[in-house]
């Protein structure tokens, strides 16, 4: 059932992606969702085109893993392009009774699939080149300032931990109990949408039962380890920038001025893409 | 006749960082009426062969032939095998779900097509041989003690009258007053219905006692298999995958290595160890 929920799966390899600070990468993916939105042109395309298959080659996670995950998404982005094809005003450049294609539409739909298949590759692999762990870390540094207008920073940070953590358990259980039920003849596979449904109480039931069982487990394993919340907590691998982490910076900055620069220059040079 | 198992490997994730090979080229038969032990430990593959012998898992390679069919045809039904063969899993108390015991021993049944009635005779019978309190039958499942959630799990598996009943870690977690109990009632449902049981188990001393047959599985493969005294005579090889022999198998190798015993005897049982003394002390 879970199989091949690869997408955003830490994957294990030694690259400079993945020794980079967590902070770097979260600011990088901003930066990178940034470049995607606002590039025009084909110039612009070509460079954040070359910013992705930089970080593709640089993280070294195989190319056809990214994909795999990217599979179930697809039916997103083509219900997308479908609907920017033939619901988008403009030039009819194509009719068939109500039907009809636009150039915009075209257009419009052509750049749609590409910012939202380059949002997920892209993102991705931010998930894939981190661990939950370091990206939760990553994220309560980097947002630690919001402590002092009483953001419960610390808190939030624990708790998307935590889920995160949650997250193999909870489908290893729901494959154990699935594997139960199943011994005893249920049958989830056929029928119609409502006997589905009701097909999923046997497995629902358990798993909320057992994880709201391991919740408390859980909590009082903290407790008795005095957990207290962040105040006075120390870290026991800090996150510490490198070299390498200033010059990621740099790169990402130079990449971000380049958009930009395109986008002014090349204004009206490519057929008002 | 009952299973065989031609050639079974199996890895998990191929073609991936992950994949893992828990299965390297088991190749076995298991006999209708056997009663075996399947020993080994944490990540030896022993779950994993289990989820194979009813169809939950299939093959990367190999074949499994059960009663003389391909349980890999395409015409098969893996659902008819699953009522015939009973998987009991780890902790099986996390499967119940029901708002009382009676209704969750009767979802086996239910599935199998069987009327109202059918099926609440056959929880009901299920019940009873797992001697599960009469008056707690219609309790939430959820407020009984961890040996009786367990008993009535088993009963949810034996509601369906299976031939073969495996047992994955039965034992797991239970008080050493519901194990025993536990394992006399397998012994029991052994005997009376001859049942063919398979018991997964990590330690030789709970399953010794009562099976004819042990296999031992270690790193992904079927390292021993046969009865319980052949087993243990590869003790020194046992150690070496940090298995241990019963503690009275090792206590009988020990008089017989000083000589209180005939050389290479040994016991695999307590009542076996006390014949073997009693004997030996009036021979002489």
């Amino acid at each position: 059932m879970f199989k091949d929920a690869t997408l955003g799966q830490f994957y294990p390899a030694d690259s400079i992606l993945h020794r980079l600070d967590p902070r770097v990468k979260l600011l990088g993916c901003l930066v990178y969702i940034i470049m995607l939105f606002s590039f025009k042109g084909l110039p612009g395309f070509i460079l954040v085109t070359a910013f992705l298959v930089l970080i593709i080659v640089l993280c070294k996670v195989p190319f056809s893993f990214m994909v795999k995950g990217i599979r179930g998404i697809m039916i997103l982005i083509i219900i997308a392009a479908v609907f920017n094809i033939f619901f988008t005003p403009g030039d009819v450049i194509w009719q068939w009774k109500a039907i009809k294609i636009t150039d915009t539409g075209l257009r419009n739909a052509v750049l749609m699939t590409i910012r939202m298949f380059y949002l997920i590759v892209g993102t991705s692999i931010m998930t894939l080149t981190t661990t939950p762990n370091q990206l939760t870390d990553g994220m309560e540094k980097q947002f630690a300032p919001l402590e002092k207008i009483n953001v419960p920073v610390h808190d939030v940070a624990m708790m998307m931990s935590i889920a995160l953590r949650f997250i193999p358990i909870l489908t290893e259980e729901t494959n154990k109990i699935m594997n139960a039920q199943k011994s005893r003849g249920a049958d989830f596979e056929t029928g119609n949408v409502f006997q589905r449904a009701k097909a999923m109480v046997p497995i629902l039931v358990p798993l909320f039962v057992n994880a709201f069982r391991r919740a408390n487990d859980l909590a009082l394993a903290m407790e008795a380890r005095c957990y207290a919340g962040g105040v006075g907590r120390t870290k026991m691998h800090p996150l510490k920038y490198q070299t390498r982490d200033f010059i990621a910076y740099i790169i990402l900055f130079a990449f971000l001025v380049g958009v930009f620069v395109l986008k002014h220059f090349f204004k009206y040079m490519i057929l008002g893409m | 006749m009952s299973f065989i198992l031609d050639h079974i490997t199996y890895t998990y994730q191929p073609g991936t960082v992950y994949a893992k090979t828990a299965l390297n080229d088991i190749n076995l038969k298991i006999d209708d009426g056997d009663f075996i032990g399947l020993i080994g430990h944490t990540g030896s593959g022993k779950s994993t062969l289990v989820q194979h012998l009813n169809g939950l898992l299939k093959a990367t390679s190999g074949t499994i032939y059960y009663n003389g069919q391909d349980i890999y045809d395409k015409e098969y039904d893996l659902k008819d095998l699953r009522t015939q063969v009973g998987v009991v899993f780890q902790y099986p108390e996390n499967q119940l779900f029901e708002e009382t015991v009676m209704k969750d021993v009767m979802f086996g049944p239910k599935n199998q097509g069987f009327d109202e009635k059918e099926c609440t005779l056959r929880a009901f019978e299920a019940l009873k041989e797992v001697h599960f309190p009469d008056d707690s039958f219609d309790q939430s499942p959820f407020s009984l003690s961890g040996g009786e959630k367990r008993k009535a799990a088993i009963a949810g598996v034996l509601a369906m009258k299976p031939a073969t009943l495996i047992l994955d870690e039965p034992t797991a977690g239970l008080d050493p007053e519901s194990r025993n109990n536990l394992l006399d009632l397998v012994k029991e449902l052994h005997d009376k219905k001859g049942i063919t049981v398979i018991m997964v188990s990590h330690s030789m001393e709970d399953v010794a006692e009562y099976v004819n047959r042990i296999l031992v599985m270690d790193d992904s493969e079927l390292k021993f298999d046969g009865t319980p005294h052949e087993v243990f005579s590869h003790r020194d090889e046992l150690e070496k995958i940090h298995l241990s022999v019963p503690a009275v198998t090792d206590f009988t190798m020990r008089l017989s290595s000083r000589g209180y015993l005939a050389k290479g005897q040994f016991a695999t049982t307590v009542e076996e160890a006390e014949r073997m003394i009693i004997d030996t002390i009036h021979r002489r």
